[in-house]
């Protein structure tokens, strides 16, 4: 039992961390429509310069975190300009963006492993000090992940209600209407590809902290994002956090009723199941199919 | 009469799509001559390392030509490839290795038959066929990103049993001492001798494929692809026509995949990976889908990528890396320029 208390905390602060990582992923695939690939390499990518600014730059960790969130979005933001606006300019179909976002996420992962090689790459640190609470232990790490991740996650969504913000929800249901009443598109969706890049480096410099990285670590994050966001559903951007909770607590259980070898393959069913049974998430909204 | 009979022509459309030359750009003499060429060439010559390429390159014909019945004929973008390729090459290891004195594997392996080579590949081709039908009910019930996504977790799940599930078939140990084919007492032991063997299974096989895809089903599948809702109007069951897409695809890499295991004789699951699925994609997208030419092209490239990298000189560690970047930038680029892929004839999607 105590053990399960345990694996519950671990799951809710590592739900914390795939939240993040699933507003990020949501906050694209819903505004801009782009099954965005590329966002895991750019999640190890951000990891890594967070990483390089600490052992090598000997920057503190606060001003390195900085540093890495406004290099990742600066990523992003290009990758926006460079890469996804041409494909939507040409009205190219969203799977042949996918497939294409899936290429850069190749050449991205590949270019990492030659300038930053194969091995897990972590930053040295002593045995870090735990706080108990009952029978759940945390790490101070562990509880620096939730609290960072919890107020990041709050800022965005009061970040998302500003009135300027609202384009960047409504993009995703009608993108001509966006540009109609006189905004930029390019500029708005550049935002979006900036902001969420700019999330998912808060969790990747907090899991780098903690547990270390590989430069192939990507696909799997992004699909514990993807998982989350359809799982949650896509239309709802709290659907998103439920989904991610729920990804990380399962997976907390399903270590503790049978191994860590088959979380991945309990976090593919759960998708696969609510998937059948409510195609637009568990709390998405519900649409005919003539809406699209 | 003759009010009747008009309507069961098909429509100019379609005919040209379906039995005439814009698909057909190689006349079918030529074709067998090559491959006649091929056969008395290879039974001259012996070659290790070519015959070694066109056994890899048959393979992954097989895989391609199958995907595209359902990615590029369907316009169903199927990231579970590789699990039943995976399925067919285990399928094909259990039905042929044989519990005997020698075998402390075959006893941490749920079942081991030690059938013969041929009803070992019929076993691998059904079984892969009846994964492929169930994968298809599920996965049916989703269209567009959502269907790529429900793939992808089969693909993760299978991969996850088999990796897994150490009682099943060793998980990642894998298995090795898979028995090469043997036909009428005739063992194939080099690789020239099994593309021998190979050359004839694959040309059948695609070549059936070719007329599947030129058949009233084939045209049903497009059909389906250019619009579904159209073609339910018309009176094409369209979630039937896909399932049996994806079973006939399933069962055609499965045999890929038993082909896999009797060649190289080792397996283990990590040569079926989602990476492996990405690859096939990536393959079909490369050479162009929904038409005959497109896979035969993007295998050509894929196979010999790596081993004109090789000819470059670059040292093995970085080599690697450099033909991934190189595959990853014509993903992309192709999506770009060419979205239909290199000899395709319309991207999948709308």
């Amino acid at each position: 039992m105590n053990l399960l208390l345990q694996l519950l905390a671990n799951g809710i602060v590592n739900g914390a961390m795939f939240a993040l990582l699933a507003i990020g992923f949501g906050l694209v695939y819903r505004s801009l429509r782009v099954f965005h690939v590329a966002y895991g390499a750019c999640f190890v990518l951000s990891a890594f310069v967070y990483y390089l600014l600490v052992t090598c730059g000997g920057w503190p960790w606060w001003l390195a975190g900085l540093g890495s969130i406004a290099t990742s979005a600066a990523i992003g933001t290009l990758m926006e300009a460079g890469f996804y606006w041409p494909f939507y300019r040409r009205r190219i179909s969203s799977e042949a963006v996918l497939v294409a976002s899936l290429g850069l996420a190749i050449m991205l992962e590949n270019v990492m492993a030659l300038l930053f090689g194969n091995e897990v790459a972590a930053i040295p640190r002593g045995l870090s000090q735990s706080v108990t609470l009952g029978p759940v232990r945390l790490t101070m790490i562990q509880i620096a992940q939730f609290a960072i991740c919890t107020s990041v996650a709050s800022a965005v969504f009061l970040l998302l209600r500003l009135p300027s913000f609202k384009i960047v929800l409504g993009m995703g249901e009608n993108t001509e209407l966006v540009q109609t009443l006189g905004h930029s598109l390019p500029r708005y969706r550049m935002l979006v590809l900036g902001l969420a890049s700019g999330i998912a480096a808060v969790p990747a410099c907090l899991v780098m902290t903690d547990v270390g990285m590989d430069v192939h670590a990507g696909m799997s994050y992004l699909l514990i994002a993807a998982v989350a966001v359809l799982a949650g559903g896509v239309a709802r951007a709290p659907g998103w956090l439920l989904g991610a909770y729920l990804v990380a607590v399962l997976q907390s259980v399903v270590i503790w009723k049978f191994s860590a070898k088959w979380t991945g393959l309990v976090a593919f069913a759960l998708l696969l199941a609510i998937l059948l049974f409510r195609r637009e998430g568990l709390v998405g909204l519900h649409k005919r199919k003539e809406e699209g | 009469m003759s009010l009747i009979e008009p309507s069961k022509e098909l429509p100019p459309q379609a005919v040209r799509h379906s039995a005439q030359s814009p698909d057909d750009p190689v006349p079918a003499w030529m074709l067998w001559g090559l491959l006649l060429l091929l056969i008395v060439l290879l039974y001259a010559w012996r070659p290790t390392y070519v015959s070694h390429l066109l056994v890899m390159f048959g393979i992954y014909l097989l895989l391609s030509t199958s995907l595209n019945l359902v990615t590029g004929f369907g316009g169903l973008m199927s990231f579970s490839h590789a699990a039943f390729y995976g399925i067919g090459a285990y399928a094909y290891a259990v039905a042929r290795l044989q519990a005997g004195p020698s075998g402390d594997q075959a006893e941490s392996i749920i079942w081991a038959a030690g059938w013969p080579f041929v009803p070992a590949i019929l076993f691998a081709m059904a079984v892969g066929a009846l994964f492929g039908w169930l994968v298809s009910l599920v996965t049916l019930r989703f269209r567009g990103d959502y269907f790529v996504f429900a793939t992808l977790g089969i693909q993760m799940i299978i991969f996850s049993v088999l990796y897994n599930w150490v009682e099943l078939v060793r998980g990642p140990y894998g298995l090795y001492g898979i028995p090469r084919p043997d036909l009428f007492g005739w063992s194939l032991r080099d690789s020239w001798q099994y593309l021998l063997m190979l050359v004839p299974v694959v040309t059948t096989v695609v070549g059936a494929l070719w007329i599947v895809y030129r058949s009233e089903f084939g045209l049903k599948l497009k059909a389906m692809r250019e619009d579904e809702r159209a073609a339910m109007s018309t009176g094409i069951a369209t979630n039937r026509m896909a399932g049996l897409a994806m079973t006939i695809a399933a069962g055609v890499a499965a045999l890929a995949g038993a082909s896999y295991a009797s060649y190289v004789t080792y397996i283990d699951p990590t040569s079926f990976s989602l990476s492996e699925s990405i690859f096939l994609v990536a393959l079909l997208m490369l050479g162009g889908a929904g038409n005959l030419t497109g896979p035969v092209v993007g295998t050509l490239i894929m196979v010999a990528l790596p081993e004109a990298m090789r000819f470059v000189g670059l040292p093995d560690a970085v080599a690697a890396n450099v033909r991934e970047i190189i595959y990853g930038g014509l993903l992309a680029g192709l999506m770009f320029w060419r979205p239909q892929g290199i000899a395709g004839e319309r991207f999948v999607g709308t």
